[in-house]
């Protein structure tokens, strides 16, 4: 595993497919109709601080996984049941994203295929891709990355003219505080995410310029999310945007002149939730590699990915509910692991350094 | 099954050279009595008819017998006659001999035989090999040491204009099955004493030479000894085509991709050499080996190089688009018609199912039938003998095409889906195998799945081919690492004026040419 090396370019297609993921299957902030792109604006400068705390983690600690310096800060035991507490957490985001992407492969045109089926043959692909290892998926998103970002482009500039520019009014029709919460989701999915990304840091080639890749990559990926979220609203309306469940489906539909389905849509949006529940698997899996001290990752990836599937049937009942808890509910309990344990431990490597640099003078 | 092909694999991957070291033959002196040798020979040689072994006395005063030994067949006899025995027979009684220098072996070579290439050979067991490749060898009385002198000349096939690779524009000429006359080609081209060419022999039984032909200064070294290391592993009875070759060397035996380049012109392989390619040719084969091979090679033609630039450009984009419309157009139609029918036009659809009317099979059914229909007539084309050709193109025609609709087996829209594919997977030769098998698995995928069975599909081979590594080198290179500069000679060539930096995976070397660095070194390197 050692000698694996993401280059500049994969790094940034990597995170721009992390980020894009799931979340271009929603219509971020929903919830606020005409104001969902205000919220959209303030989660993406609070997801900025949450990634800066994260980047400004990693930094400090380069060459060091999560589970490194969740040892290294609170010491063996803590460490590592903390450490086995977010090994569940990913396992459950990489089952959540692949429910996302099941759904929304029903509600585009796969209304008679059972969802487990679409699931597991998502996860069975998955699995091939884990078996090839870290590098040999950087590479093979060099190639699909671009298409995601370009087709969602292409996308908004034929929508141009259904554009209604009226749509927008009146602003500031929901409260305060409503923006405030639904901007709060906005930034712990998909922004926060990105933590999952201090498992990947260390096989980075370039180490040293990880701040300025993730940042610029975010600000750039985050524009783009920017464009479809006022694309879907321009073109739906508030009124649709709330009661639609995956807006994209019938903005997609909608395309003038040419043909465009929701069935071309699953097949360029599993690159997307692909990369994430990649992702997030291969996190969970070098995470019980590592907290166990095992030799080999390989023989993990079918117990983990089947557990994904099996989360990912279990989670919700149905598509409303996934909806709900994504677009209207703030996943306080992701935060903590988004941002409070990460701040927590960037404390504690700030003050052992400073203790590290007197106890040297 | 696999994993015994596996275990096997990885045998012979973790042979070591010592291994093959050890295996080699004892050397063996050769006698200094001429009788003891001819019992040898004979012995070695018995029931070999072409065996020609002849006893001559030195024509001067020492009187020293002296056996020619050669093949019959295998040897120019007429140059053996007047430039080895006339001049030992007769001719040598005109040396004058001092009588300090009794160096036999000196006198024969330098002031006797008036052949250009004379070697001497202190082992038996090479002497023997030597005859057996042709060249004329004189054995001695009282010498451990037998002088190899090269008259060979057989009959051969001469140099023709290539069958498969035709080109519009530039050279036509091949390789024959001749190795001295291939190597003798390409150096045609590339008058540079950089070129090396270093021979080795492989086949236990069949002692076939090969030829590893480079550019030194422009190969990577990594590269190079990979492959030599590679072919020195060989331990085979056998090497009757490059293809034997290849299966050995290859890096994914498993993969469906080719791992290495195959041409029978000298203008591509020296046109390969001249990026830093290493090129493997064989005794006896017009097909030429190279490596490393990539995968945007198989979108190349020579002619890419020789017609103006956008002309090429051009028709490279053609040829992807062929690539595409031959792996998927049968499975979007199958995807179109079982999945999603909202997407083709409404007037479309009314005459689609108007045609398929009918039709008592599922797409995915009639999709076989026709795509079966057609390896068959390919491979038969490729087999047949020429006076029966004309039977099959008018079955193939005729009954797949008219018939076939008629008697209600395809719809036409199938019949047009199928024709377009067969058209468009002859733009892509080099990848003929590979095409049709991920055209049967996009198929399958389609009807279960549609769109997203074959984007599924489509990933897993992209992963696969992100995995494969041609000696080192990534297979999807130019595109994936993502390297700016060498991505103008992909899907478009730039103008040659504008092309001036070598291919840097191939050539790059980590310690010279530090101008020119990639920030990572992505070729991985065998231990």
């Amino acid at each position: 595993m050692k000698d694996v090396k993401i280059s500049n370019i994969q790094f940034i297609f990597l995170l721009v497919s992390f980020i894009f993921g799931n979340s271009s299957v929603f219509t971020l902030g929903s919830g606020v109709s005409q104001d969902a792109w205000l919220a959209y604006i303030l989660g993406w400068i609070a997801g900025l601080i949450i990634i800066g705390v994260i980047v400004y983690l990693a930094k400090l600690n380069q060459s060091k996984t999560l589970i490194g310096i969740l040892t290294d800060s609170l010491g063996k035991y803590l460490g590592k049941s903390i450490a086995l507490i977010y090994v569940v957490y990913f396992i459950i985001k990489g089952g959540w994203v692949l429910r996302t992407y099941g759904e929304f492969c029903k509600g585009a045109g796969y209304e008679r295929t059972p969802l487990v089926f679409i699931i597991s043959i998502s996860a069975l692909v998955l699995v091939y891709a884990l078996n090839n290892g870290l590098e040999v998926l950087a590479r093979a998103n060099e190639l699909l990355a671009p298409l995601l970002v370009t087709f969602t482009l292409v996308v908004t500039v034929l929508l141009i003219p259904e554009f209604t520019f009226d749509n927008f009014l009146p602003v500031f029709e929901s409260s305060l505080g409503n923006i405030l919460i639904s901007s709060s989701t906005i930034a712990c999915f998909p922004f926060g995410e990105v933590m999952v990304f201090l498992m990947i840091f260390p096989y980075m080639a370039n180490e040293e310029k990880l701040v300025k890749f993730t940042y610029m990559t975010t600000i750039i990926i985050g524009f783009v999310i920017f464009i479809s979220i006022l694309r879907d609203l321009l073109v739906l309306g508030p009124e649709l945007i709330d009661i639609t469940i995956f807006p994209t489906n019938i903005v997609v539909g909608i395309v003038p002149s040419i043909q465009i389905q929701p069935p071309l849509l699953t097949a360029v949006y599993l690159i997307g939730c692909g990369i994430k529940a990649y992702v997030y698997v291969f996190a969970a899996i070098t995470a019980i590699t590592e907290i166990f001290g095992f030799d080999d990752y390989k023989p993990l990836v079918i117990p983990v990915t089947t557990l994904n599937v099996v989360i990912g049937m279990w989670i919700y009942d149905n598509v409303f509910e996934m909806l709900h808890s994504v677009t209207r509910n703030v996943p306080y309990i992701f935060l903590i692991f988004q941002f409070i344990i990460p701040v927590i431990m960037l404390i504690i490597t700030i003050v052992k350094k400073q203790n590290k640099k007197q106890t040297i003078s | 099954m696999f994993k015994k092909l596996s275990s096997i694999f990885k045998y012979i991957q973790l042979k070591s050279i010592n291994d093959s070291k050890k295996n080699n033959k004892k050397s063996i002196k050769i006698p200094t009595s001429l009788e003891e040798t001819k019992t040898k020979l004979k012995g070695i040689f018995s029931d070999c008819g072409e065996f020609v072994m002849k006893e001559v006395i030195l024509g001067n005063e020492l009187k020293v017998k002296i056996i020619v030994a050669f093949i019959d067949g295998l040897t120019n006899e007429e140059s053996v006659d007047s430039n080895i025995l006339k001049p030992i027979m007769i001719e040598s009684r005109k040396v004058f001999l001092d009588n300090e220098n009794k160096d036999l072996l000196s006198i024969i070579k330098k002031h006797i035989l008036n052949s250009c290439i004379v070697d001497e050979e202190r082992d038996f067991n090479t002497s023997v090999n030597m005859i057996l490749d042709g060249n004329t060898v004189l054995f001695i009385d009282g010498e451990d040491t037998s002088l190899v002198i090269e008259a060979k000349a057989w009959e051969a096939r001469g140099i023709e204009k290539s069958e498969v690779e035709n080109v519009v524009r530039g050279p036509r000429e091949a390789f024959t099955e001749q190795i001295s006359v291939n190597v003798s080609q390409i150096r045609r081209r590339i008058k540079n004493p950089d070129l090396k060419t270093e021979y080795m022999k492989i086949g236990e039984k069949t002692n076939t030479d090969i030829c590893i032909c480079y550019i030194k200064g422009v190969v990577n070294k990594d590269i190079l000894k990979t492959v030599k290391r590679r072919l020195e592993r060989i331990k085979t009875d056998s090497i009757l085509e490059s293809g034997y070759l290849e299966e050995f060397i290859e890096d994914g035996p498993f993969s469906l991709f080719a791992t290495l380049g195959n041409s029978e012109k000298p203008d591509i392989i020296a046109a390969k050499l001249l990026e830093g390619r290493v090129a493997i040719l064989t005794d006896g084969t017009p097909v030429c080996l190279t490596a490393p091979y990539l995968f945007i090679e198989s979108l190349h033609v020579s002619e890419d190089y020789y017609s103006r630039y956008f002309f090429s450009s051009v028709s490279r984009i053609f040829r992807v688009l062929g690539l595409l419309i031959s792996a998927y157009a049968p499975a979007i139609y199958v995807a179109l018609i079982t999945f999603h029918r909202d997407i083709i036009p409404f007037e479309l659809l009314l005459t689609m199912a108007g045609a398929k009317e009918g039709v008592p099979f599922s797409p995915l059914v009639e999709a076989l039938i026709m795509l079966i229909a057609f390896e068959l007539l390919k491979e038969a084309g490729v087999r047949m003998p020429r006076p029966v050709g004309q039977a099959v193109s008018i079955v193939g025609a005729l009954v797949l095409g008219e018939a076939a609709i008629q008697a209600g087996v395809a719809s036409p829209p199938m019949v047009i889906t199928i024709a377009a594919t067969a058209i468009a997977s002859f733009t892509v030769q080099p990848l003929q195998g590979t095409i049709p098998i991920f055209r049967f698995f996009m198929l399958f995928a389609a009807n279960i799945l549609g769109f997203l069975g074959i984007m599924l599909v489509t990933v897993v081979i992209l992963i696969h081919m992100c995995s494969l590594r041609s000696f080192g080198v990534p297979y999807l290179y130019p595109f994936s690492p993502l390297t700016g500069s060498d991505l103008k000679d992909t899907i478009l060539r730039a103008p040659i004026w504008a092309m001036f930096t070598r291919p840097k995976a191939l050539s790059w070397d980590g310690n010279k040419n530090t101008k020119y660095k990639m920030n990572i070194d992505y070729r991985k390197k065998e231990d």
